[in-house]
């Protein structure tokens, strides 16, 4: 299979789970699809020479989450991606999906990403950790503190009106 | 909802979900493509920059590395200056920023255990991350083998092993390099006091890390501007501050039109209880301050498309941006407002931070008051402490990898007293009081002649064990004319004894203190402010004339 096969075998692979996690952790469609395509695009630029990622999809995952990073980085001085609340492109999810986006959103950023990486990428405890570079002690412990806020924000409501 | 599964579960929700095609490999050709024509742009004119960098690392090689023992007794003066704080932690402080980075903001952005981060983007290379520092606690360990010169155990203390850790020197300070950490990028650390800080860098050069290096601290500076602190949110405590670069960039798919946006720039973030966003403020000095809050105003509005509105705060004018950032939380996205306002002709106050603390920003704008010296400017004129700056020093400076916990002025019985709460390297806690003025050491009978090498005035020594605590305490009392030292070990912030090399760190402060002359400490007496919060009568008027 010739590195171009091969590079569209692994991309088409790995799209819909990278752009997922990234589009999550964003809470936002542009950001996260934005990032996820610079991600695949410089490791595209790596594949066919001698710089090829042994792991790319760690290696992608690692280099998206940077980008993404930066993004927020950049956003929270230069505001560079600040939009105005209805701006934002709409992003259409199943009805049952909505609560846990909206859950979700709520997390600080470490959490979030953790969170996302470990039960949308579907990443160990191990991987999280190398990809945010964190020690896997604190991965155990963000995860377990955003389980909670999770469960919380997600725990059927009384209705208010019996 | 507590294990895995579950949640697994309910995320396959997210992960089905359809958020667009992927795009087509030609597209991401052609980003690559876009990406080598960016870098031709930026590489040629930064190559001049480089060949310079490279030459003065060249220059610096070749003079050979400083030897980095912290066994020295007597380090070299340095004239740094130690600021009085009053009852506040460590913050990160950086003190000088290369010219060709950006400072894209301070705070406290991850975990717990970490206490504030700064980040700096290279404008020149905008594809790379730049420059990420991280102030975290320093386990004992890691102080303890940092002290002993073990790089591989310090590094696997602080939980980052690398390849082949090793100790550079980089800024004048001792450095733990420790390799790649990721795609171009490597990882250092910095032992300051109890205290390290991280740098994970990608793409900054030898010079521009050297500069941030060289200028890192965690007690607090004199950035030549005091917010009351009524003025401040309850609560709210300073994470990191020091010198600040700001550039603005239009287009970010332009990387070369990007510029600096101009004078001279301090600034301090803040964390407030409650509130998700920091409370940041910056003080600009020497630009045209009616244009700049003008173009400040201007540039949000073209990049943004966000309406500014005037405001007044105190008398002062200015602008206001009201932002909500919708990408993280999307509903519950928060809410900033962001604030310019003309103090004098050259001078404007930024200030940002979240809504819900409208009122605090507007009260900060109009309440921060600006000295006539700027502290960065005297500093880099002739290395002392202005007459009108707010800070006190050690003439002889700190031993590397000593920071200053805590400083407290009184004013007791006609004399001035300066108290100091220092941690050494290896953890141990001293509590150092400068008097003015004391005839001789008020030693008592159990005091014995203490040679401490490099220091020629007498030191006593004794041990202080009626505390009634149970702690070792052990006092070295010296004096000049006119002016006392008196240095007291405590042992561990946490109420353990002092760690092995207690002993040799406290002659080693001793040393480093002695040489101050009694005019020098009256003036650095005289600099401490006197909060009336925390003194009452100001200190000032305490102290005697310096003769």
């Amino acid at each position: 299979m010739s590195d171009e096969a091969e590079f569209e075998a692994w991309y088409r692979q790995e799209h819909r789970r990278l752009v997922n996690v990234l589009v999550v952790a964003a809470g936002d469609l542009d950001l996260g699809r934005e990032v996820a395509d610079e991600a695949f695009a410089r490791c595209l630029e790596r594949w066919d020479g001698p710089r090829r990622p042994a792991d790319p999809s760690a290696w992608t995952y690692q280099v998206a989450v940077n980008l993404l990073r930066r993004r927020w980085r950049r956003r929270r001085r230069e505001h560079e991606l600040l939009r105005t609340v209805d701006a934002p492109a709409s992003v259409d999810l199943p009805e049952p999906a909505v609560d846990l986006w909206r859950a979700v959103a709520t997390l600080p950023d470490r959490m979030r990403l953790a969170v996302v990486l470990r039960y949308l990428g579907g990443l160990s405890e191990r991987e999280v950790g190398e990809v945010m570079r964190i020690a896997p002690g604190t991965v155990a412990a963000t995860l377990s503190k955003a389980r909670r806020h999770l469960a919380s924000a997600l725990e059927p409501k009384e209705p208010s009106d019996v | 909802m507590s294990d895995d599964l579950d949640l697994m579960e309910r995320f396959e929700l997210l992960a089905t979900a359809d958020f667009g095609p992927a795009a087509s490999t030609a597209a991401l050709r052609g980003r690559v493509a876009q990406r080598r024509r960016r870098r031709r742009v930026v590489a040629g004119s930064a190559l001049g920059v480089v060949v310079i960098l490279a030459l003065v690392g060249a220059l610096t090689a070749r003079g050979g590395a400083p030897a980095d023992d912290l066994r020295t007794v007597a380090p070299a003066p340095s004239g740094r200056k130690v600021p009085a704080s009053y009852g506040t932690g460590p913050r990160l402080v950086v003190g000088a920023v290369p010219t060709d980075l950006s400072s894209t903001g301070c705070g406290r952005q991850f975990g717990e255990e970490e206490l504030a981060s700064c980040t700096f983007a290279i404008p020149a290379d905008p594809e790379r991350s730049g420059l990420v520092l991280l102030l975290k606690p320093a386990p004992a360990a890691a102080r303890q083998a940092w002290v002993a010169g073990d790089a591989a155990a310090a590094a696997a203390a602080i939980e980052q092993p690398s390849g082949s850790p090793t100790f550079i020197q980089l800024g004048g300070r001792r450095v733990l390099s420790m390799g790649a950490n990721g795609p171009d990028s490597e990882a250092y650390a910095v032992l300051l006091g109890s205290h390290f800080v991280f740098i994970g860098n990608q793409g900054a050069s030898d010079g521009q890390l050297a500069t941030i290096v060289g200028g890192l601290a965690t007690e607090p500076v004199d950035l030549g501007f005091t917010i009351p602190v009524s003025a401040l949110p309850s609560g709210a405590h300073a994470l990191a501050e020091g010198q600040r670069r700001r550039w603005f960039t239009p287009d970010t798919q332009a990387p070369e039109r990007s510029y600096e946006t101009g004078g001279r720039v301090a600034g301090i973030s803040y964390e407030v209880p409650g509130v998700v966003s920091d409370l940041e403020v910056d003080v600009v000095r020497d630009v045209d301050a009616e244009s700049y809050v003008e173009t400040w105003a201007e540039q949000i509005q073209r990049a943004e498309g966000l309406d500014a509105s005037p405001i007044e705060a105190n008398g002062r004018a200015g602008m206001r941006v009201r932002a909500r950032f919708a990408g993280v939380a999307g509903e519950t996205g928060a809410v900033q407002d962001r604030l310019a306002v003309v103090v004098d002709p050259d001078t404007v106050i930024l200030v940002e931070g979240s809504v819900d603390l409208a009122d605090d920003l507007l009260g900060i704008a109009g309440r921060t008051t600006v000295s006539s010296v700027d502290p960065s400017a005297s500093t880099a004129s002739d290395g002392e402490g202005s007459a009108e700056s707010t800070g006190w020093y050690l003439p002889s400076g700190l031993p590397d990898g000593w920071t200053v916990d805590r400083g407290v002025a009184q004013a007791t019985d006609g004399s001035g007293e300066a108290q100091l709460w220092l941690t050494s390297p290896t953890g141990n806690l001293f509590i150092v009081t400068l008097a003015v003025p004391r005839d001789g050491p008020d030693h008592t009978d159990r005091a014995k002649r203490h040679p401490v090498r490099g220091v020629d005035e007498p030191v006593w020594a004794e041990p202080v064990d009626d505390a009634g605590d149970g702690l070792p305490y052990r006092r070295l009392r010296t004096s000049r004319p006119g002016a006392a030292i008196d240095l007291v070990l405590l042992g561990t912030p946490h109420g353990e004894e002092p760690t092995a090399r207690g002993r040799d760190e406290t002659d080693e402060l001793i040393a480093s203190l002695v040489p101050a002359t009694a005019d020098e400490w009256r003036r650095a007496l005289r600099d401490i402010p006197a909060p009336p919060s925390l003194l009452g009568a100001s200190t000032l008027e305490a102290l005697p004339d310096a003769t």
